[in-house]
Formats: structure tokens, sequence, C-alpha cells
């Protein structure tokens, strides 16, 4: 039993050292009903090894019409250790939301983002890839008394567009093999599905996430399938309409 | 007015993010340290991002357990510099490409290479292009006494053997261990060049032959319309029991098919059917009726040895004319005339060159003749022959 819980460790420590070039960051689901409702979420966002914090705003500029703007940042390793990985994303989107029955709303926004991940190797530069992603979210969420529930699917395009390889710092070959593997691809195409649980009750709403993206040869490609994240959320729609 | 604001905007999007769909990313490498890549960048020409030695084989060729050398990319990316580099020869004009040339699949196109001083050797330059690539079994190294050797006599066992022996042959380049290493040491690229391959900058015979050899065992040559159409019938999954390359293959034409019938039934036994590894490690093919060149029996000292020597494989052949260890034919209708009516009584005459104790004779008629060539011509692997990560790296 010892030694099997050392073999686990091992290698979840091993694990750790793993390069990641993409994660898929929440889809948020915002609430929006009418014109001036808005909405700040501040959270973490974390990875089989890597974890961050996330910054979604969200606000209804007219009766349809809404503005969605996200911001995420992760990391593994430290500073002090031989590899480490960070990454961030910052995302606007457009789009039309529509209120339904009591207490539900939907939402169709396209948007696009501007990413980059880096990869250091016993603390010097290793890469750094920039990416864009363009999406389009279409998002339901309902609130149930004190639960908020939001089901949304987005379907993303995420091309890389440069970046800069070192790759005499890269001790991992495989991290280079999964860099060359990228530039070839000339883009990838995918769809990101995720469930947010809220709690609470307005202003305030604790959130739990779960994020997944579909993509194809994932693994040979550095990328992380899901994320989970929490966050909390504060309503703004009552102070911005007075 | 709104609305047509917000297509717009949509529609604006929808054209930036088409417009950047096939573009490729652009990476750039910095392989090596600055003050080396400005040292190198003097005087070779050198990608930033490290070539990929890796070969990935097609799938009928990996069926039959066929598989590509293990190469190192730094050292593979060092032998290509000493493999094209003069320095490495006594009077400095001759180096391994001087006798295997890129655009002809790595051959010579003289029938014996000339060496420093312009000596004449003795032997048809062997084409590098036509063996795949030492890949499954040529080497003593990973195959023990089943390893196909190297040379047309089958003395060395390895790759570096084979062009530590070229290297030191007073023909070829007549270096010795120590001039070697004095001509490695003496140019400054080879600093850094060690350094990313070795770790660190000594320079050691051992290195220099290792290194080419890993560049030589990266020489693949297997994307030839043969290969193609082999995996694109493999792929078919043929009725069990029938050897798929019996079948005719849809891309090549009826003299290219008649040819490929012709080549399985008369030659493959000797040179294999899916150009693989040889079904002998040498052979006598009757080409002259007494022994003129001892060939292996002149290393191994046996009399059932003499006059044979090292069975090629036909990739490429149609470009690394003239052919025969010395060069005697200087084109394809010629070697197959041989074949067809001059095989010659030698003591050592392969078995299926016989019958009896008399030579065969094939009498191929002129269309069988025409047939064999379209069909040897199917075996080029042209993408080696402009293949960047293989070429002459100096400015």
């Amino acid at each position: 039993m010892r030694q099997a819980l050392l073999l686990f460790f091992t290698a979840w420590l091993m694990g750790a050292c793993n390069a990641y070039y993409y994660a898929p960051n929440t889809l948020h689901t915002p609430y929006l009903r009418q014109r001036h409702d808005a909405q700040i979420s501040v959270g973490g966002l974390s990875g089989v090894e890597f974890t961050g914090f996330e910054i979604h705003a969200s606000y209804a500029l007219t009766n349809r019409m809404a503005v969605m703007v996200n911001h995420v940042q992760l990391g593994n390793g430290s500073s002090n250790s031989d590899r480490r990985g960070e990454g961030r994303l910052i995302e606007g989107a457009l789009g039309l939301y529509y209120p339904f029955g009591e207490n539900a709303s939907n939402h169709l926004l396209a948007g696009w983002g501007l990413g980059q991940v880096a990869h250091y190797y016993n603390r010097s530069l290793g890469s750094r890839l920039h990416f864009h992603r363009y999406f389009a979210q279409y998002g339901l969420v309902a609130q149930v008394s004190a639960l908020r529930i939001g089901v949304p699917i987005r379907l993303s395009y995420l091309k890389y567009q440069g970046g800069l390889i070192v790759p005499r710092q890269i001790t991992n070959e495989s991290d280079l093999l999964k860099i060359e593997r990228i530039e070839e691809e000339p883009g990838f195409l995918f769809f990101e599905a995720g469930l947010s649980l809220g709690v609470g009750g307005d202003p305030i709403y604790v959130n739990a996430f779960v994020n997944s993206a579909s993509i194809k040869r994932a693994e040979e490609f550095g990328f992380a399938h899901s994320t989970i994240g929490i966050s909390a959320t504060l309503q703004l729609g009552q102070l911005l309409r007075h | 007015m709104k609305k047509l604001s917000l297509f717009r905007v949509a529609l604006l999007g929808l054209g930036f993010m088409l417009a950047a769909c096939n573009q490729k990313p652009d990476f750039e490498y910095y392989y090596y340290e600055p003050e080396d890549q400005a040292l190198l960048a003097q005087y070779l020409n050198l990608p930033s991002k490290p070539d990929n030695y890796t070969v990935k084989l097609p799938k009928h060729l990996e069926a039959i357990g066929m598989f590509a050398r293990p190469v190192e990319r730094d050292k593979a990316i060092l032998g290509r510099v000493l493999f094209y580099d003069k320095n490495l020869s006594k009077d400095g004009k001759v180096s391994c490409a001087s006798c295997h040339r890129q655009e002809i699949a790595f051959s010579d196109d003289k029938p014996v290479s000339r060496g420093v001083f312009d000596r004449v050797g003795t032997r048809n330059s062997i084409p590098l292009g036509s063996v795949l690539n030492f890949a499954a079994y040529y080497g003593t190294d990973l195959f023990g006494p089943s390893g196909i050797p190297f040379f047309w006599d089958n003395r060395a066992g390895t790759a570096s053997e084979q062009n530590l022996a070229t290297m030191t042959n007073p023909v070829e380049m007549d270096m010795n261990h120590g001039d070697i290493v004095r001509a490695v040491q003496s140019q400054p690229y080879y600093r850094p060049l060690f350094r990313m391959a070795y770790g660190d900058e000594r320079i050691t015979v051992e290195r220099v032959s290792e290194a080419i050899a890993n560049f030589v065992n990266a020489i693949g040559s297997y994307r030839s319309k043969f290969d193609r159409e082999a995996e694109r019938v493999f792929n078919l999954r043929p009725a069990v029991g029938v050897p798929f390359e019996n079948q005719d293959f849809p891309g090549f034409t009826a003299a290219e098919n008649r040819g490929k019938a012709l080549y399985l039934t008369h030659c493959a036994s000797c040179h294999s059917s899916l150009q693989q590894r040889p079904g002998k490690i040498m052979a006598n093919n009757g080409l002259d009726a007494g022994t003129t060149d001892p060939g292996v029996g002149g290393i191994t000292k046996k009399t059932t040895d003499m006059g044979m020597f090292k069975v090629p494989l036909l990739r490429n052949i149609a470009l690394t004319a003239p052919y025969m260890h010395d060069g005697r034919f200087a084109t394809l209708e010629e070697v197959i005339d041989h074949y067809s009516t001059g095989i010659q009584p030698h003591p050592n005459l392969s078995s299926e060159l016989r019958v009896g104790s008399q030579p065969r004779r094939f009498n191929f008629t002129p269309q069988q003749k025409s047939d064999l060539i379209a069909f040897l011509h199917t075996l080029t692997d042209e993408e080696l022959l402009r293949d960047e990560k293989f070429s002459n790296p100096f400015k």
C-alpha cells in the first residue's frame, strides 16, 4: 500500500512537469435580463497540473445587446523550479441576450481573444507562443430561488499566430515535439461545453464551474481537456440602474 | 441602422477570422546561443529551427517489421556539416559528398570515384539513397551477425566504421586519426556544433564518425511512386494470402505494372519485393567468368566468397548510373541486357542466375526490357533529392 502511494505521488509529481499550450477558460454564463444588467466575477481556475485566476465582466448595453470581457491567467511550477509554465488570455465578445420566463435568460455571443503561453526551463525561456481565439457561445442560465444554473456551449477556433522557441533550453524533447505539431496546424476548430452552479442572492453569488474542450489528439499538442473553477459574482444591475 | 452596423461588425469579424485561417504559425526558433548563431552564420546555412531527422516509414514497410534507425538530431546536424566538409581530406578538395551527391541519390556518376589528388578508386560509389536507409537490417551494431555490413565487400559492420575507413583510405580522403581531429579543431564552426551534439567541445575521431553515421543513417528513401502505391494498395487490405505487391497498382501505368510483375518474378528474390532487405547479403551475378576483383573473398579469403559483392537495393536506381561494383554499365538497358543474355559462368555464380551449371538466359523481349525500365523509374524518391536537411550547408 505504501509502495502504491509512493508510486502515485511520484507519478503525480512527474506529471506536474507536463507543458500545456492551451486550456479551456471558464464558459461564463452572464445572467442578463434587461438593459444595464451587469455582473463582475472573480475566481480561481484549475486543471490537472495548473492553477490560475479569472476575471469576467458582462453588461447589457440595450434590452437585447450585451458585451462580455474575460481575462484568465494560469500557471504551473514556481519560479525556482526546473520547469514553469504560464498562460494568459484576454477576450471580448458582443452579442444578443434574450430573457424568458420569470427567471431565465439565454444569450448568443461572438468574440475574439488574444493569448500567450510561455514555458521556462531552468529559469530560462524555452518557448512563448501567441494565439488568437475566435468563438461563438450560446448559453442558457436559469435561477431557481437561491440556485443559479448555467449551461453554455462554445464553438472555438484557436489559431497560433507565432512564437519564440529556444530549443536548447527545452529540456523535455516531447515539449518541442508538441510545439512542432502545433506549428504544422493552420488552426484548431472545436467545441467547448461547461456547466456552472451558483448559490447566493442578489447581489452576490458563489459559483462552481466545469469546462471541457473536445479537441482531437489534444495530448499530442499539449492541450488540456478540462478545467474546473470557482468564483464570486457581483450583480451590478440594481446599482447601475439607479 | 443599428442592425446594419451590427451586421457590418459581424461581417468584418468573420472576414478577419477567415483571412487568418489558412496561415501557419510564424514561430521563430533560436536553436543556438546568439554568439554561436553569428559564428555559424559566417560559414554555414543552418536553419534556426533544428531539422527534424525523424523518419516515419510508410505503413506497408512498418507492417513487415521495418523501422527507421534511431538518429540523434544534434549529432545528425553536426554530421551533415562533416559530411560536406572538404577539410576532412588531405588535399582539402574531397568530402564525403564528393562521391555521394544528393542530386543523384547520394551516388557518383563516374564508374569509379576519384579521391584526393585525383587518385582513382577501384569501385563504384554506393548510392546512400539506395538503402532504405540502413533502417531495418543494416549494421551489425543493432542486428549482430544478421545485420548487413557496409561497402561492396561488406568489410565494415557499421556506418561509423564505414565512414572512418573512407576518411583514412589513401585513395579516397587519405587522413589519419590525428589529421581528422586537427582538421575539425581548426574550424571554428565545429565548437558550437560539438557542444550541441555532445555537451562539450571535445573533438575525437569517434565523435566525428558517430556524427557522420547519424547523418547518413537519417538519409531515407521511402517516398517513391512505388512506395506510395504500395502503401495505397496495402491500406486497401487485399485478400489474405495474396501478397499486396503482386496486385496491379492503380496509380501505375500498364507498362509499370507489367515491369513490376517481371521484377517480382525474376529480380525480387535477391533485390527484395518491397525494396526492404535484400534477399541475399552478397552474390556473384556473373559479370565475368573469372575473378577480376575478389570482393567479399578479398576480406574473408574464402574461395566460396571470391567474386561476391553486396546485393544492393534498387531504390533510386534510375539516377545512380553507372552500375555494378565497377561501374561498367552506363545505362539500365545495359544492365538488363546483361541479365537477359550476358551472364557469365563464374564458379560462385548465384543459384538464381544458373540453370544447372550453365548461366541462365532470361531472354527478355524488347517490350519486357522497356517495361522493366519503366518500373525501375518508379523507385525514384524525388523528395530525397530536394530535401534541404540533407543538402550542402556550406556557404
